[in-house]
């Protein structure tokens, strides 16, 4: 995510953001075709409280601290599978307030911004989880007329211009990145709900707490997700282990483009640097809510 | 929330190969 809006800002290059774009608009399409059919049992994806002050005020925190980190909660997971020292001391921020906000002293502040919610209707009937279609109606008529809205808009903006004309030196190009994305993205959703007892999908802030306090203290403390005895260990969650597969993932990748290398800054000011924008992003995303 | 089962072989194999197959993307897309 940040490589995609890093770009567009600052050298008016649009491949990555249309690649992000592309896995988002086969990630909607799908995670919803598989709730549809039934694949997500009853309770279908899992969707948030609409706190808008929480997501709007802790998307500019994240921001602000992808930039000084150089990465998300998986780009700095991932780039530590490259060897890169800086992505470690970046994800060692982010665990720190991840777990201060969800788990500790930061807590009562998330809780305080995320009461400001807003719900669809009243009573029993009311939606405080509400998607974008349900401002407009309940049936799947209307949901699928949304959705393909979105969807155009997307898609006019990743076929803008000439959009393969820009294709990666090593690696893949931005479509086959968006392409496996998106359906990591759909595939993740199934596995969390069948393997994992709830729709989760393939969010990190939630995940990287669950695993960093399955490490620490032996039990992620999940307070929404279902946890599981690991070999009488502790107790984890099904997300928890994505968390450490994603930095394995990208050393098989590194090493197969003789790309992995051990590097750190050579200036003291960065790791600080990177450091503290772990510590924002960590905050920005539990604020968020993902 | 409370626990529900212990972990099954597919339960962490699907969860490394999720996480695993991510990684690897991310790598080889540059994101």
């Amino acid at each position: 995510m940040n490589t995609a809006f890093r770009d567009v800002i600052f050298i008016n290059d649009m491949t990555m953001f249309r690649s992000w774009l592309l896995a988002l608009v086969i990630a909607i399409i799908g995670s919803n075709l598989i709730e549809d059919f039934g694949f997500l049992g009853d309770d279908g994806l899992r969707r948030q409280v609409f706190s808008p002050l929480a997501a709007i005020l802790g998307g500019y925190i994240f921001g602000l601290g992808i930039v000084l980190a150089g990465g998300c909660g998986s780009g700095v997971l991932y780039k530590q599978g490259e060897g890169q020292f800086a992505a470690v001391v970046a994800t060692f921020g982010f665990v720190i307030s991840l777990i201060a906000s969800f788990h500790g002293i930061l807590n009562p502040v998330i809780k305080a911004i995320k009461s400001f919610q807003v719900s669809l209707g009243s009573g029993e009937d009311a939606i405080t989880n509400p998607a974008l279609w349900d401002f407009f109606g309940q049936s799947l008529t209307i949901k699928w007329t949304v959705i393909a809205i979105v969807i155009a808009i997307m898609a006019a903006i990743v076929l803008k211009g000439k959009p393969f004309s820009a294709r990666a030196k090593k690696g893949w190009s931005w479509a086959v990145g968006g392409v496996v994305i998106g359906l990591l993205v759909i595939i993740a959703w199934w596995t969390s709900y069948f393997y994992g007892a709830q729709a989760r999908g393939l969010s990190f802030s939630g995940p990287t707490s669950d695993f960093f306090m399955f490490v620490l203290t032996g039990n992620s403390q999940a307070p929404f997700d279902p946890m599981f005895d690991f070999f009488g260990i502790g107790t984890l969650t099904w997300s928890a282990l994505y968390v450490i597969g994603v930095p394995i993932g990208a050393y098989i990748s590194a090493k197969g483009l003789k790309e992995f290398k051990l590097t750190s800054p050579r200036q003291a000011d960065e790791l600080v640097r990177v450091f503290i924008g772990g510590l924002i992003m960590g905050f920005g995303a539990a604020l968020a809510g993902g | 929330m409370e626990e529900v089962a212990k972990v099954s072989f597919m339960f962490i194999l699907t969860g490394l190969l999720v996480g695993l197959m991510f990684g690897f993307t991310l790598q080889r897309g540059r994101y």
